[in-house]
């Protein structure tokens, strides 16, 4: 049985994307998705807002904060219904939420086992340092 | 603004900046100090629009390299910094400041929820109107921050995806169509108000502003409810709004709205008797005084990098039209506008409402109103400074210019197409809103075109 490991950070974590991947490696698999919940996106947002001068600090904070939670209830909700597709189509899985520096935790993750193939959804901002990992440890992006 | 359209832009502007600055005045026959002057227009427009560097840290260069250019001299720069509008913003945000923290604003808004609940029509009106009515009281950046975290709560309750998206895009269409209306919704008006005083010597007050600036926002307030009740004709979803706000005002909350009330007063009533920026510094030190805030919130809840902004967008004014250059650009290189009125006016229009969209409102603000004043032997001055500010607010579609549009879209509820296709009726009747009040119910109210 192929050990897959999928990465999923943004907003591009659909089913449609495990579809793609059960596609091409077979449904003999082990998959464990892990969910990265990173700071960058609201974080690049509240920094403009600040830089554009729109707010003052505590607001910008509180808005980040708000969208930060937001972020992670999206993931959590995508998180149950991939369990769901996955349990309906009979495949092993295992998930986990994190929180943190995307590319930190990028590294960390595909450390922590011996994966066939890894893949992770193609961004549309690359964050610095995270073309390098992907490259690195060969993350197929799709 | 993507990378190579920000080259382009970039390149050009410096390029422009360097041979105004240096070079055109000895090539060809311009005065050197209407070179100058257009050469920091050129600069200042390029930082702007590209925002390599925060607005703030433009409006420092402006109001360094003016005199150092000998544009303006150095006491004419500073005094204009100095300027009534920078106070009267300066206290507005500080006002602002003490909704936000006394979550007063927050208790309002429950309150005035509850009645718009169930259909999405009335839901997304409420939303609108709250907007639209807090955005005449406060800047519309404090109206977005402060329904934000609720809209959001609604929209967890919200299964029709088109519904959700509406609820932010409501929000950002009341907040931009309110803040036009009165001088405390943006900055724009103060800074004209500013400019004009700068220019021509003579006093806007708060009421006269809001006189003839009301009835545009009003015309969209009612041009808003009308689209919502199409656009949800067809959504069949009902939502009860949960009332989660305590009834009674704290004591904080109870200060804030008597301090509000009376500066208020006083700027409806006594304006042409008391300074609009005096009676806004009052009533700040009345929020120091009674404890409501402390300096530390007045730090923290107010982006005092931005005032810089606005004071270097006032030099930059009033240096193109002091030292003369607005006037000898409209006579030596847009006479033919000169002499065609309607098509100066559809032009700056036009110009004004798209600029708006991809940079900073104050900013298009603040680069073309100087310019248009160089038109004050078509165009009333008066007229120009109404006509200009308030199309300047009018940002409906793009996330880029006005901060209600900024934090709707920071939602992810919806994408840009979205706002492109649900804002773009806003984006077309504001031309024709604009030419109907400014050519008929303004004239009629003695206003001189």
């Amino acid at each position: 049985m192929k050990k897959i490991l999928i990465i999923f950070s943004g907003t591009r974590n659909d089913i449609d994307i495990i579809k793609e991947i059960l596609k091409r490696e077979g449904k003999n698999v082990f998959i464990k998705v892990v969910f990265i919940l990173s700071e960058a996106i609201p974080s690049n947002f509240s920094t403009w807002l600040m830089y554009m001068g729109f707010l003052g600090e505590e607001p910008t904070k509180e808005i980040k904060d708000l969208i930060l939670k937001e972020i992670e209830n999206n993931l959590r909700e995508k998180m149950e219904k991939l369990g769901n597709f996955l349990k309906e189509e009979k495949i092993s899985c295992e998930f986990q939420f994190l929180k943190g520096d995307f590319c930190e935790m990028l590294e960390d993750i595909i450390k922590e086992g011996k994966w066939d193939s890894v893949y992770s959804p193609k961004s549309k901002e690359v964050l610095i340092g995270e073309e390098k990992i992907k490259k690195e440890f060969n993350v197929k992006e799709i | 603004m993507k990378g190579t359209l920000k080259n382009v832009i970039l390149f050009t502007g410096l390029s422009l900046f360097f041979i105004f600055s240096f070079f055109l005045f000895y090539i060809v026959k311009i005065p050197e100090i209407y070179s100058k002057a257009l050469g920091i227009f050129f600069l200042s427009a390029t930082l702007w629009i590209t925002n390599i560097v925060p607005p703030a840290v433009t409006g420092i260069l402006i109001i360094a390299i003016t005199p150092l250019f000998n544009v303006l001299r150095p006491e004419e720069t500073f005094s204009a910094f100095g300027n009534r509008a920078v106070f009267f913003i300066l206290s507005a945000f500080i006002l602002a400041s003490s909704i936000l923290k006394t979550g007063l604003a927050k208790k309002i808004t429950y309150f005035f929820l509850k009645f718009f609940s169930k259909s999405p029509f009335y839901i997304l009106s409420g939303i609108f109107s709250i907007s639209f009515f807090l955005s005449l009281l406060i800047p519309e950046h404090a109206t977005s921050a402060i329904l934000f975290p609720f809209l959001l709560q609604i929209s967890h309750e919200i299964k029709n995806k088109k519904f959700a998206k509406l609820i932010f895009l409501s929000m950002a269409w009341g907040a931009v169509s309110g803040g036009i209306g009165t001088p405390l919704g943006g900055a724009r008006a103060p800074f004209a108000i500013g400019l004009y005083q700068e220019n021509f010597g003579k006093i806007i007050t708060f009421f006269e502003w809001t006189k003839f600036a009301f009835p545009v926002a009003f015309l969209f307030f009612i041009f808003g409810i009308l689209y919502i009740f199409i656009l949800t004709r067809n959504i069949q979803e009902k939502v009860e709004l949960k009332n989660k706000a305590e009834r009674i005002l704290s004591n904080e909350e109870m200060k804030t709205l008597l301090i509000y009330a009376f500066a208020l007063i006083l700027w409806i009533f006594y304006s042409d008797k008391i300074d609009m920026a005096v009676t806004g510094l009052l009533a700040c030190f009345l929020l120091f005084l009674f404890k409501v805030i402390n300096w530390r919130d007045a730090q923290h809840y107010v982006n005092w990098g931005i005032i810089l902004m606005y004071g270097g967008a006032i030099v930059l004014g009033t240096s193109l039209f002091k030292s003369g250059t607005a006037l000898y650009i409209s006579e030596n290189f847009l006479s033919l506008l000169s002499h065609h009125p309607l098509i100066l006016f559809i032009s700056l229009l036009f110009l004004t409402l798209i600029l708006t969209e991809f940079i900073s409102n104050v900013a298009t603000c603040a680069l073309l109103l100087p310019i248009s004043y160089g038109f004050s032997n078509v165009f009333d001055p008066f007229f120009l400074t109404l006509f200009i500010a308030i199309t300047s607010g009018l940002a409906f579609i793009l996330p880029f210019g006005s901060p209600p549009n900024a934090i709707a879209f920071s939602s992810g509820k919806y994408s840009i197409f979205d706002a492109f296709k649900y804002s773009i009726p806003f984006f077309l009747v504001s031309p024709v809103f604009i030419y109907f009040l400014s050519h008929f119910i303004w004239v009629i109210m003695g206003v001189k075109i």
